[in-house]
């Protein structure tokens, strides 16, 4: 297993938030965890990427524990986080913003060329964009922009805190295209989501519920009951 | 009236370096840096006194710059980092500490006696017409200071540049993504303790320095980055160089008494009028 979550229990100050959640992820996978609002997701992904602490359980990411190791250490790692809001820095151009991912690891000028080039293939949209301000662009391009700087680090795990966030379906759909692109291409995903339009992609579903395991299924049978899936995420 | 204004341009750049070194710590390591002069006080002595025992000058030069350098990563590295987690109050608390600390030592190793760094130009000048004479050391400290803020600037367009204005931006964001804070950190102490050696030592070519120099020149610092709103290089070089004319021209035409309240007074003016800096530029955080 690729990443794996023990019985993990975290929160803020002296709140709960996560009472004993486990979860697996195979390398090659895309595996979504789905959940109402105020379920806990956003903290699982807080949690896996070192932003709230472990009160108890284990996770190990490549048969490492994980520890107390810190945000930057984890995404050096190949633990690398698409954040909640997107996360892209306004104040940087397109480019700068992009090549921030190749922090999280050592390459060569020529490696990072090429790097930069396959994301750009990926996402034509921003190649001619590279000097402008990060500022100026769509929120679908954002996320695109998003979703290229973590593939510039070279992620072994990529966790998406709700790709969709407030883009129109079309381009969602769009993105939840390229992330299977991605995955025969050998990225592993852990995405959380809010719509079960992220079931489509991926290969088996969590449902969390008052931060809790609620449900474990394939993702396609899930997609066989809306009305499971419905009940679920009222 | 130009020998004022090149006595205030000269101040200025003095002025807008400090607020320089000032703002490049404030962006990667978010905390106002009250002890930034006194780095550069001590890296300048350690320069003169190399000079003074017949080391070559520019190797009394390049010697003073290392230990601008050195002093701003060791003080990062062994002091601040243990703090960070305790928050801002800590850190800054610890940059004042800091500043009395290296004045105190200062003054024990070296005494309180101002000194100067007699660079081979020092009392040179040039003839202007009308009587008016321009010291080549005054050229110096402008020039360099227009240099400086040029590659600070173009520092920051760099990959590591960039990663720090992300940090500057959005510090857990930019942890998210990658960016190893710790690190960027020390190169901004570092890249601060530069810029003061270099401020602080072209002050000290020019005029003289001593133990008393630090607690002025970091307010007249701290007033160039407040008019740069702590973030925007371009206004606070800017700021440092009016600061520096004003302070001229209060002292030639008022009274040099009324120099430092003047500084005080921008500054309280700065504040009430344009919190921002005069330039909205690169914004620290987002409110």
């Amino acid at each position: 297993m690729l990443l794996e979550i023990d019985q993990a229990r975290t929160g803020y100050g002296s709140l709960e938030v996560l009472h004993g959640v486990s979860l697996t992820v195979a390398e090659g996978e895309i595996v979504t965890v789905l959940g109402p609002n105020g379920t806990g997701k956003t903290s699982l992904m807080r949690l896996l990427s070192g932003v709230l602490p472990l009160w108890s359980g284990r996770i190990t990411f490549g048969g490492r524990e994980l520890g107390r190791l810190t945000p930057d250490k984890r995404a050096r790692l190949g633990l690398c986080q698409l954040p909640e809001g997107r996360g892209i820095f306004q104040t940087l151009t397109v480019g700068e913003n992009l090549d921030l991912g190749l922090s999280a690891r050592r390459v060569s000028a020529a490696t990072a060329r090429t790097d930069r080039d396959r994301v750009l293939d990926l996402f034509p949209e921003l190649a001619g964009r590279l000097a402008q301000s990060a500022s100026s662009l769509s929120g679908g391009q954002q996320q695109m922009l998003a979703l290229g700087r973590a593939l510039m680090s070279a992620p072994r795990l990529l966790l998406i805190d709700e790709l969709s966030f407030g883009l129109a379906p079309r381009i969602v759909r769009d993105l939840f295209g390229v992330v299977r692109e991605l995955r025969d291409t050998g990225v592993t995903f852990l995405i959380v989501e809010q719509q079960a339009a992220a079931l489509k992609v991926s290969d088996r579903t969590y449902i969390l519920r008052g931060g809790r395991n609620e449900l474990t299924r394939d993702s396609s049978e899930l997609l066989d009951s809306d009305e499971l899936v419905a009940s679920y995420l009222r | 009236m130009l020998q004022t204004l090149v006595s205030g341009l000269e101040s200025g750049s003095w002025f807008a370096l400090l607020g320089l070194a000032i703002v490049v710590v404030m962006k990667a390591a978010d905390v106002p840096n009250f002890a930034m002069a006194d780095i550069g006080l001590v890296a300048t002595y350690v320069g003169i006194s190399l000079a003074g025992a017949g080391v070559p000058f520019w190797l009394a030069v390049v010697t003073t710059l290392v230990t601008g350098i050195l002093l701003g990563v060791v003080i990062d590295v062994a002091l601040m980092r243990r703090l960070a987690k305790y928050g801002h109050f800590p850190l800054l608390l610890m940059t004042i500490g800091l500043s009395l600390a290296l004045t105190a030592l200062t003054g024990l190793v070296w005494g309180h006696d101002p000194r100067s760094f007699r660079a081979p130009w020092t009392g040179a000048a040039i003839e202007v017409g009308g009587g008016v004479a321009i010291g080549v050391s005054q050229i110096v400290s402008i020039v360099v200071g227009l240099l400086g803020a040029v590659a600070i600037s173009a520092f920051f367009t760099t990959p590591v540049g960039a990663q720090m204005r992300a940090v500057a931006e959005n510090r857990a964001t930019a942890r998210l993504v990658g960016v190893n804070a710790g690190r960027l950190s020390a190169i901004a102490w570092g890249v601060g303790g530069l810029i003061a050696a270099v401020t602080v030592m072209l002050q000290a070519q020019s005029a003289l320095v001593s133990t008393l120099t630090p607690a002025s020149l970091i307010i007249y610092g701290f007033v160039a980055a407040t008019m740069g709103g702590f973030t925007s290089l371009f206004g606070t070089f800017a700021g440092g160089l009016v600061l520096g004319i004003i302070q001229q021209l209060v002292g030639t035409y008022i009274s040099t008494a009324a120099q430092f309240s003047v500084a005080l007074l921008v500054v309280f003016l700065v504040l009430v009028l344009r919190p921002d800096g005069f330039t909205k530029g690169m914004r620290l955080r987002d409110v």
